[in-house]
């Protein structure tokens, strides 16, 4: 995946916070970004899955990124917000602390890690802050 | 290896489903005819189109077996539109159409098997061939139209007029396609004045360029650039120029008038059948007020529905507009309309879902015929109420469970002609195929007046396969009938083609309490049997008990729920390991806790305090326990995303989700994964 941003003139990505750390994200592959709703808690899934929300009559599983990257929960606060992604067809929510901005970046601000897999594909220097590009499927999958 | 070219993968779809409508269309018009023991000359046009429309599409797929043996099943046809007087065996006729119609009903089934290869239907084709020879020599006369020289040149056309004479190779299926083709092409470098024939479109337009080849009126200042073009035209043999004859400008009076009468008939059967067009053009268009959608399109309609409705409700209750509930009074009436609307709205779009059983029960004729044809039982078959909608999932789901019962009827319950003289039965052997609905349910029910069952000897043979569960005694009527749809019990000691095998009735009753429904049979000696199926009307609706447990709030179907109680302290027993046990009615049953099965915290431990459901799955018996009771739903039940599919949460016990009205997600227990499941973590229990 990080091979084919590498390739693209422009790449937008979506910046956001969780833990302490910026991330940022593919735009292409965000349908959405809404406020916490209820979520329904179900069981016999690992403790990162938090649960379905209803997203317009569909159920879809939401994952808290830093009880996934980091073993342990954000607090959530107003700013607190969920991700949807849509992966392989299907849609799934990603929970994260607070949304940063929109941004452009050219290719020669990404460097790739060595790591093939992982949940951090590459690493993005936009003036001077630095971003990890995820890839959003490993994150999804156990 | 593939069978279609790759650009036709995405047809086939449509064509399975053109074909299957259109074969079924032609078993209705062949039963009846059958019946009726002759073909109205609308029926004959009505097969001929059937089998002429199976040609063209099994063409444009490539499916040549289908196209030649449709093809052999037009001719036949066209020779008795023909010829409506002509005679012939209608028994042989009809045995020939209905072998056909199966042939080509079975190898549409297996056109998405790729591993199946094209059926042969060669000697199917030399028969209908034959038949059609035997048909013609009967009538003794050649059918095949020819064309004579006067017909191709008229003489009120100008000398600049040039004839080209077209030959299309003998395997060609479609000269009037190619031929149509060919205009186009043609088009490009010259002025096409007139063909012969007249109409390529015509249904015998093909039998004419066959035998005659097709002849081409056209002006033209180049006359290579055509026959170029015409010569490159797919299937073309022989392209030539067709001389006018030298007398013809100077033909004498009478003979020009003989050409003219030759003409006559030609144009006076053009204006036939562009009439013969009129009223089946107006037939088309009748059929094109419907149309056919997918049900995946229709299931997100109705998704989508169902949100406006709980949006709707959001906003029209919404907790911000309370406070100014007394100066809403305009916003109310809005909102009654908008009601109103939605609650339409829902119910067009289930209704668009519902079809009428008869789809279901006119297949049924077929199977009745062809038994009546083996056995000369001479059984008739009546409908009741087939007008009677139900959700398009449950016909389909109908289709096996009543081919079970009216072969059963048919083969088992009606009794031979001979019998029946004996007994003094003198009403004519009937199987009754009636459906009603209910509040909720669809009432099927399957009835024949042949011997009927003695319920006695059901229970004496159930007895003897050991399939017994309480002492004989103790057994109803109603009981010892419903012990054959017990597996392993088969009344018939013989096994015939269509009965016999001992899982009929098991097998049907699997399957409908898979969806819910149930089956009840009645019957009485000498008078007949009655099969009762009664089916959920709408499959993605199902009943659930949610019940809460800890924070989490489950639904268990209702079909699973035998019981609902409080636990009485005297009645609950550990085990020696630890297992909890309750008594009920003086039988001991394993106590599931869904808090602890499930790893959910609850507040709730002691058994007195929570609620009991005493559950029963493929004849296993547990009560689940839970918080408490929140009370009886009707859910749509949707599958969990596919991206959860890893933790395999239906191995484990929760078949699906749902969303209700107020927004929130109810998980969908399912029971019999659970016990599944307990029995094979703790063996023992």
């Amino acid at each position: 995946m990080s091979e084919n941003i590498v390739e693209n003139e422009n790449i937008r990505l979506l910046t956001f916070l969780c833990g302490y750390e910026y991330y940022a994200a593919d735009i292409s592959a965000v349908t959405n970004i809404i406020e916490i709703p209820e979520i329904t808690f179900v069981p016999m899934l690992p403790d990162y899955i938090k649960g379905l929300i209803n997203l317009r009559g569909k159920a879809i599983p939401v994952i808290d990124t830093a009880m996934r990257f980091y073993g342990r929960c954000d607090e959530y606060d107003s700013h607190s917000c969920i991700i949807v992604f849509t992966i392989r067809g299907s849609s799934v929510g990603f929970i994260v602390k607070s949304i940063g901005d929109v941004i452009d970046v050219r290719p020669e601000q990404i460097s790739g890690t060595p790591n093939t897999k992982g949940f951090v594909s590459a690493i993005v220097n936009a003036e001077g802050q630095y971003y990890k590009l995820i890839r959003q499927d490993e994150i999804a999958d156990e | 290896m593939p069978k279609f070219d790759e650009s036709l993968e995405q047809m086939l779809d449509v064509y399975i489903y053109e074909e299957e409508q259109l074969l079924e269309q032609l078993d209705d018009i062949l039963m009846r005819s059958e019946k009726e023991d002759s073909i109205s000359p609308d029926d004959v046009a009505e097969i001929f189109r059937i089998m002429h429309t199976v040609k063209g599409s099994s063409s444009m797929m490539g499916l040549t077996n289908l196209q030649q043996l449709a093809h052999a099943a037009e001719d036949l046809f066209s020779i008795i539109r023909d010829k409506p007087d002509i005679q012939y065996d209608k028994k042989v006729l009809f045995d020939l159409v209905f072998a056909a119609s199966d042939s080509m009903k079975s190898e549409i089934e297996i056109l998405t098997d790729e591993s199946a290869e094209l059926t042969d239907f060669t000697q199917q084709i030399a028969k209908i061939r034959a038949y059609a020879d035997v048909m013609k020599a009967a009538d003794g006369q050649q059918i095949k139209p020819t064309v004579t020289k006067e017909a191709i040149f008229s003489d009120d056309e100008g000398d600049d007029v040039l004839t080209l004479h077209v030959t299309y190779a003998e395997s060609c299926a479609m000269p009037a396609v190619r031929a149509m083709l060919l205009m186009r092409s043609l088009g490009k470098v010259c002025e096409v004045t007139k063909t012969i024939p007249l109409d390529i479109n015509a249904d015998d337009a093909n039998d004419i360029i066959t035998a005659n080849g097709l002849y081409v009126k056209l002006i033209t200042d180049d006359k290579d650039a055509v026959v170029n073009a015409a010569s490159k035209a797919i299937d073309v043999v022989e392209v030539k120029w067709e001389e006018r004859p030298a007398n013809t400008n100077e033909q004498s009076a009478p003979a020009a008038q003989e050409s003219k009468q030759e003409t006559a008939p030609t144009q006076e059967k053009a204006a036939e059948q562009s009439e013969d067009k009129s009223p089946k053009k107006k037939a088309a268009a009748d059929k094109n007020s419907m149309m056919s959608v997918s049900l995946a399109k229709l299931d997100a309609l109705l998704d989508l529905v169902s949100e406006i409705v709980i949006t709707e409700s959001s906003v029209i209750s919404s907790p911000d507009i309370k406070r100014y509930a007394a100066e809403l009074d305009r916003f109310n009436t809005s909102a009654r309309n908008l009601k109103k609307l939605t609650d339409e709205l829902q119910d067009v779009v289930m209704s668009i879902r519902m079809v009428p059983v008869a789809s279901a029960f006119s297949k049924m004729n077929r199977v009745v015929r062809d038994m009546n044809n083996k056995l000369g039982k001479g059984v008739e078959l009546v409908f009741v109420g087939e007008e009677t909608e139900v959700d398009k999932s449950v016909v389909d789901i109908l289709n096996d469970p009543l081919m079970h019962l009216v072969r059963n009827a048919v083969d088992h319950g009606i009794e031979a002609p001979e019998v029946r003289k004996e007994k003094g039965k003198t009403e004519k052997p009937t199987v009754t195929l009636s459906a009603e609905s209910g509040s909720s349910e669809v009432i099927i029910t399957v009835e024949d007046n042949g011997a009927g069952m003695d319920y006695k000897a059901i229970l004496a043979k159930a007895k003897s396969r050991g399939i017994l569960k309480k002492p004989e005694s103790e057994y109803t009527k109603q009981e010892s009938l419903g012990l054959i749809m017990k597996a392993g019990f088969s009344t018939n000691e013989k096994v015939t083609e269509y009965s016999g095998r001992g899982v009929g009735m098991d097998v049907v009753n699997q399957n409908l309490e898979k969806i819910g429904g149930k089956l009840i049979v009645e019957s009485d000696v000498g008078v007949g049997s009655k099969f009762i199926i009664k089916i959920p009307l709408s499959l993605s609706i199902n009943d659930v008990m949610q019940v809460a447990v800890g924070g989490s709030d489950i639904s268990i179907p209702i079909t699973s729920v035998k019981e609902i109680f409080r636990a009485e302290k005297e009645n609950i027993v550990y085990d020696t390991n630890g297992t909890e046990l309750i008594m009920i009615r003086g039988k001991c049953y394993p106590i599931i806790s869904l808090a602890k099965y499930f790893g959910i915290e609850s507040q709730v431990s002691d058994h007195e305090q929570g609620i009991m459901l005493f559950c029963e799955e493929e004849h296993k018996r547990v009560c689940l326990f839970a918080d408490s009771l929140i009370g009886e739903q009707q859910i749509v039940k949707k599958p969990f995303s596919s991206l959860l599919n890893q933790y395999n949460l239906t191995d484990n016990g929760l078949s699906g989700c749902s969303i209700l009205a107020d927004g929130s997600i109810t998980l969908i227990a399912d029971v019999s994964a659970i016990i599944n499941k307990t029995f094979a973590d703790n063996k023992g229990v």
